[in-house]
């Protein structure tokens, strides 16, 4: 807004928007628009996809199990219980290891350690079950 | 529901009061609140990890001390008013437009998804920081977690052990839910910052600017993907870092636009290692952009010579960059006191050289970042026709954004290339997440222009009033 168009507004006339200014509004809104409008679009076809079926199965599967080992740790060990997970960074394993946390106090190395933590196949959490070993 | 329940109760009614300080009648306090509980409980967090007790008891003492701040503050600010205010109407119509814009991309939450990080690193943290100091200290050097990056801020672990503190350890998802939302308030801070540039326009300007706000909310997400929903935090400090520079970087200045950018920059600090970095950059230029600007800091003094005026602006320059970053910097400090050092630098590098691991980022990073060009288009026309309006309306140059841009990619582009990983499994692995607050300011651009091509076409019947609430000595100029 100039100092002319400001003062015209400010004395209650019509600011007649000049063409250029009109039509450059219109550029950018229709980039904005365009771009916005794309982002969206993809936005809400993911939320659609979380939402199918088979991804709230999965989720819901995962969210049980992951649960269930955390019971099965402080069923199967004794609070406080120092406990080694094999090689607990390279897989599932390393659920074990941390749904530990403020129940047994794993150990970075088996000899301090009295129990051995793993997940094996099984039917116990899903398709795991949590094995415990005194070492 | 149960994680709705701990962001009121537990963060957002201990936050409502600062937040309102903070950002005055802005549809932005809102969507603050709950973000400054949270940053009171990873203060909380931190006063646990370096002196004694639990959690709970350092968020009860950090909550009463911060109100009652804000208390003295009214109390002290008796009736003297900061500029020209927003209308309750409008604050009321814009919070509730982007409320539920945000609820779009939350409905995600319904599939209960569990993200890897947010079960390995957020959740373990939150159950060490349920534990008290001695099982958080304890746990943090216990080598058995490193995998989880046991130096990483605590905010979104303390929102996740609040919950805990609430509800009990019976529901782990809950921490997951308080991530997804704690990003949705920080998304909805940028989305009413966006919404507050066309504030003081005619109709045409004030619906476009709600509009493109509400749709800032949905593209957020939209940017992130499932991580904005399964419990990571990236889109957290990404988002809040974002609104660290709408509000400090493009709004005109003002004490309340400051103390919002602020808030966000504390946010987005104690979220992640990245967002420490890029807060610590926007911060930098919030103070540039201020320094010289009228705020009761350091008032002006006449007759002052060269020296001390640089000496003076240099103080300013100081205080407006480490108040804000002391917390973020605190956390940080506190690891290496305890041994703790940043997993992706800490390990011996893999046989690849500089260029290698230069080229693959690059690659990795353009990847993400395809509307770069568009929001280019789009500057290039505003600045073009509109340069003159976003002057005069006391915006921020559009520069500030980009260069936060800018530097955001430089520092993840540094991480990538200086870090130790294998860079191909890391790109492929992460790019996605830490190009988000790039991708978000871009998109911050495109929203902007069209608020500030439709005020300049359709000019509001007002003299030469700021949009926001300028500080009355200081002129509304580009800055």
């Amino acid at each position: 807004m100039d100092a002319a168009q400001a003062s015209q507004a400010a004395s209650g006339g019509p600011a007649a928007p000049r063409a250029g200014k009109l039509l450059g509004c219109a550029a950018v809104c229709c980039i904005s628009a365009a771009a916005l409008g794309l982002s969206i679009h993809h936005g809400l076809q993911d939320t659609a996809a979380y939402l199918g079926k088979r991804s709230v199965d999965l989720a819901a599967a995962n969210d049980r199990q992951e649960e269930c080992i955390y019971r099965a740790i402080r069923s199967k060990l004794p609070r406080g219980a120092p406990i080694y997970v094999p090689d607990y960074a390279h897989g599932k394993e390393v659920r074990a290891n941390d749904l530990a946390t403020l129940w047994a106090v794993p150990q970075p190395a088996p000899a301090t350690a009295r129990w051995i933590v793993s997940l094996v196949r099984g039917r116990e959490c899903g398709r795991l079950r949590l094995k415990v070993r005194p070492r | 529901m149960s994680a709705f329940v701990v962001l009121i109760a537990g963060l957002g009614i201990p936050g409502l009061l600062p937040a309102f300080t903070l950002a005055r009648r802005s549809p932005a306090f809102i969507f603050l609140a709950p973000l400054v509980g949270a940053a009171m409980a990873a203060v909380a967090t931190e006063l646990e990890l370096a002196i004694a007790w639990s959690l709970l008891l350092w968020y009860v003492v950090v909550a009463i001390v911060v109100n009652a701040v804000s208390v003295a503050w009214w109390i002290g600010r008796g009736r003297q008013q900061e500029g020209s205010r927003q209308s309750l109407e409008w604050v009321l119509l814009t919070a509730a437009v982007v409320g539920a814009a945000l609820v779009i991309p939350l409905i995600g939450l319904r599939a209960q998804m569990f993200g890897w990080d947010a079960e390995q690193i957020w959740l373990t943290h939150a159950m060490m920081i349920s534990g008290g100091h001695r099982e958080l200290l304890s746990s943090l050097q216990n080598h058995s977690y490193w995998s989880g990056n046991p130096d990483y801020p605590p905010l979104v672990p303390a929102a996740g052990a609040l919950a805990f503190a609430f509800y009990g350890l019976g529901n782990l998802h809950i921490a997951v839910d308080m991530t997804v939302l704690l990003s949705a308030c920080a998304v909805g801070v940028v989305a009413t910052g966006i919404a507050t540039v066309g504030s003081a326009g005619r109709a045409a300007a004030k619906g476009g600017a709600v509009a493109v706000g509400a749709a800032i909310c949905v593209v957020a997400f939209a940017i992130s993907g499932i991580y904005g929903v399964n419990g990571y935090a990236d889109l957290l400090w990404a988002a809040a870092a974002v609104g660290a520079v709408v509000w400090g970087l493009v709004l005109p200045r003002s004490g309340s636009a400051l103390a919002t950018a602020w808030a966000c920059a504390v946010v987005a600090s104690l979220t992640k290692n990245e967002g420490l970095t890029t807060s610590l950059v926007v911060l930098a230029m919030i103070a540039v952009r201020y320094v010289g600007a009228t705020l009761p800091l350091l008032p002006d003094s006449g007759g002052t010579t060269a020296t001390a005026r640089w000496v003076r602006n240099g103080a300013r320059f100081a205080v407006l960059l480490i108040v804000p970053a002391a917390p973020g910097l605190a956390w940080a400090a506190l690891m290496r006191l305890i041994g703790l050092n940043d997993r992706f630098f800490s390990t011996s590098s893999y046989d690849e050289s500089a260029s290698t691991r230069a080229y693959a980022t690059i690659h990795g990073m353009a990847d993400h970042l395809a509307v770069a060009p568009v929001a280019a288009a789009a500057l290039l026309v505003g600045c073009c026709l509109f340069r003159r309006e976003r002057k005069r309306a006391g915006l921020g140059n559009p520069a500030w954004l980009w260069l936060a841009c800018l530097a955001s990619l430089a520092i993840i582009f540094y991480t990538y290339v200086a870090g130790s990983l294998e860079i191909h499994s890391w790109l492929a692995s992460s790019v996605n997440r830490t190009t988000i607050f790039a991708q978000l300011v871009l998109y911050t651009e495109l929203a902007l222009w069209p608020v500030i091509a439709l005020d300049g076409t359709f000019p509001a019947r007002r003299d030469q009033a700021a949009v926001v609430d300028v500080p009355r000595r200081l002129p509304a100029t580009q800055s």
